[in-house]
């Protein structure tokens, strides 16, 4: 059972954030291809605003690894 | 790092500046700076009356013009004309574009071309109608033969839609209550969507048919001006002759172009190179500034190119115009062009920073650590000999082949340098494809991916704290070198904060003795206090993105762990399905995961550099190098 619920929380961890940073950047990649169609020069500027959401699955990768063998 | 620049002023005496200006033009160091935007022209209001931009001559004035439109013509000659083939071209020349009798001769020349580029159009298209209307009009070859040879009727080709048969009815009842039944229809299809259908009717019912097919909206088939005026039959006849002529006579015109391109296709070109270098040359004087008796072009040389520039100058101008350097002042950085230089095999990687603005004058050049970094990270993604080496053969082809030029020669060098670094942390890690490795006894020398989770995301963590405090310690130097007392003072203290940081961490691991933590928790509060006296007090939080920063680092343990995972998925193909099905499985896998591997590492090691590297001490806003030189 402990098994089973250590289990479940990792894959929320990831799920969840990996959702919330889907969800973010499907609007970022949206505004970013938008800006890239005006003003090429700004491609370097929309590929680091399309990374900045990552950092939230990651985290949520990180504290499910840690979930799962941290102990 | 950014070459050391120098702000010049060349003084002479006016009736010189045409000649100083061709000098400074073949010489091609000085960036030119509009005499408005030099600030020693501002705060002295004396000067400001007396320096004043040159105006330009209204001769100057009708030359810029002219060469403008020569530039243009010259420009849309050289489209048109195709490139010739390596060889020794045919001589021909044409007289320097300032001469009189160029423009006698340019006409000749843009006759000749445009006359035979105008034929060529003129068959391309013609070559496309009679495709278009062969596509339609052969299917119904076959049933001319049913339509007898008669004068007195006229045949008229029309299209409808295969999906609405009902059209073809209607068709029929109207044709026949117009013509009283004194018609042929004949129907066959053209394609999938569309019929072609072929009326015959007496001469004088063409005019209701036409009516009734306009009203109906069904499409008549018209056909080009010079087929038009023929019958239905002669015309078809015709169109199937013309589209197997049109490909020879385009074919002849091009080789006549070819042949007029061999001719003039350098002398054009240098005429262009010419014109332009002329018309730079004009607008250059809008940038001097002038007296009553003498001019000042100012501008931006490399310091170590100075002395070059004005013995070339005195050489060229015997020492009538003199060359001044001046220090550059802080406030000037913003406007001072950027000029890097790194080493040979560092320099590929100026590429990956092009993707920003570049760096502002007086701060730091980012590329070496990029070419360090960069090819680290990548390799701790993808880490696997198999992969590796499929990259490197590639990028080695690449270069071999000169595949996109010179943009293409420096991403096949990162591409080298990656793809080594992804095979020495195989060999680390040992892994080739996956495990395939193990089964050759390839085995890992540092750790195994699949199963060391916590030591890879402990690796990374070093990785990235190292990364994060090199920043730090590179705004730290930036400060020193600039002399600013508070933000060195703050960046002293952020490095001391994360040092705590560190030892705490150690202590919890029982690297070091807890009591030194503890002695190093003591001086927290005493830093975090002065940190907030020299910045404000939200600078603690900058430590907290610090934290953050760190732990983002963790992606490239999550990358590498996917990247493995798949390739053992894929490795266990064979034995899931048969012997040829499991192997096409596999490799189509260790396919996709090879060009996610090579994707995904490259978009990450990226954004580690320009979001959590850079953001520490990159200043971006410099100007790029753009030197008065010439085009020819």
């Amino acid at each position: 059972m402990e098994r089973a619920l250590l289990t479940l929380a990792a894959a929320l961890a990831i799920g969840v954030s990996g959702l919330a940073t889907a969800w973010a950047q499907s609007r970022i990649g949206a505004a970013g291809a938008g800006t890239i169609a005006e003003k090429p020069d700004l491609r370097g500027t929309v590929i680091v605003m399309l990374a900045i959401p990552e950092t939230m699955v990651i985290l949520g990768f990180v504290v499910a690894v840690l979930i799962l063998f941290g102990r | 790092m950014i070459v050391e620049m120098s702000k010049v002023q060349v003084l002479g005496p006016r009736r010189l500046l045409p000649e100083t200006l061709q000098c400074l033009h073949t010489q091609g160091i000085l960036q030119l700076r509009p005499v408005s935007d030099t600030p020693a022209a501002r705060p002295d209001q004396m000067a400001q009356r007396t320096l004043r931009r040159a105006p330009m001559a209204r001769a100057d004035l009708t030359k810029e013009r002219s060469l403008e439109e020569i530039c243009r013509r010259l420009h849309e000659l050289l489209l048109i004309l195709p490139v010739p083939e390596q060889g020794i071209p045919d001589k021909a020349g044409l007289p320097d574009v300032a001469s009189t009798d160029f423009l006698s001769r340019l006409e000749v020349v843009e006759a000749e071309i445009r006359a035979l580029n105008d034929r060529r159009l003129a068959l391309e298209e013609e070559r496309d109608l009679a495709t278009r209307y062969e596509r339609i009009l052969t299917p119904l070859v076959p049933l001319l033969g049913e339509l007898g040879e008669a004068t007195h009727v006229e045949t008229v080709g029309i299209l409808v839609r295969r999906d609405h048969p009902e059209i073809l009815r209607l068709l029929k009842q109207e044709v026949g209550r117009i013509t009283r039944g004194a018609y042929t229809m004949l129907f066959r299809a053209v394609d999938k969507e569309e019929a072609g259908v072929l009326l015959t009717v007496p001469r004088e019912f063409c005019r209701d048919l036409s009516h009734l097919l306009f009203e109906q909206g069904i499409a008549e088939i018209r056909l080009p001006g010079r087929y038009a005026s023929q019958p239905f039959v002669a015309t078809l006849l015709l169109l199937l002759r013309r589209r197997r002529e049109l490909p020879v006579e385009i074919a002849a015109v091009e080789v006549e172009l070819l042949r007029v391109s061999r001719r003039w296709s350098e002398p054009l070109r240098q005429a262009h190179r010419m014109a332009q270098d002329r018309l730079a040359r004009l607008r250059a004087i809008a940038d001097c500034g002038e007296t009553d008796h003498a001019f000042v072009i100012s501008g931006w040389v490399p310091t170590e190119r100075c002395k070059l520039l004005a013995s070339a100058l005195e050489e060229t101008l015997q020492r009538r115009v003199t060359l001044l350097e001046h220090a550059i002042r802080r406030e000037e950085y913003d406007a001072v062009p950027v000029v890097l230089r790194n080493p040979g095999c560092v320099q590929p990687f100026e590429l990956l920073l092009s993707l920003l603005s570049p760096p502002r004058y007086g701060s730091v050049d980012p590329t070496p650590f990029l070419a360090c970094f960069f090819p680290l990270f990548f390799g701790l993604m993808l880490g696997d000999v198999g992969y590796g080496a499929i990259a490197l053969a590639l990028a080695l082809l690449a270069r071999k082949r000169e595949w996109g030029g010179e943009t293409g020669r420096k991403v096949a060098a990162i591409a080298i340098a990656s793809s080594v670094s992804a095979i020495v942390f195989g060999v680390l890690f040992g892994e080739v494809f996956g495990g395939l490795g193990g089964l050759v006894g390839f085995h890992p020398i540092l750790f195994d991916r699949t199963k060391a989770v916590l030591a890879f995301l402990g690796l990374v963590l070093v990785v990235g704290g190292v990364h994060v405090v090199l920043g730090v310690g590179l705004a730290l130097w930036t400060a020193l070198r600039h002399g600013e007392r508070e933000k060195t003072i703050a960046k002293l203290t952020t490095l001391a904060l994360i040092l705590v940081a560190c030892l705490v961490i150690l202590a919890c691991l029982d690297y070091v003795p807890l009591s030194l933590a503890k002695w190093a928790l003591v001086t927290v509060g005493p830093l975090l206090g002065v940190l907030m006296t020299v910045e404000n007090y939200l600078a603690p939080l900058e430590l907290l993105k610090i934290l953050g920063n760190v732990l983002s680092y963790a992606r490239l343990m999550a990358l590498g762990m996917a990247s493995v995972m798949l390739a053992e998925v894929a490795n266990q193909m064979p034995g899931l399905f048969t012997v040829v099905v499991g192997v096409t499985v596999a490799v189509l896998l260790h396919a996709v995961n090879f060009a996610m591997g090579c994707f995904s590492p490259t978009i990450q090691a990226l954004r580690l550099h320009y979001v959590e590297f850079f953001d520490k001490f990159y200043q971006d806003g410099g100007q790029p190098y753009r030197p008065f030189s010439l085009a020819s």
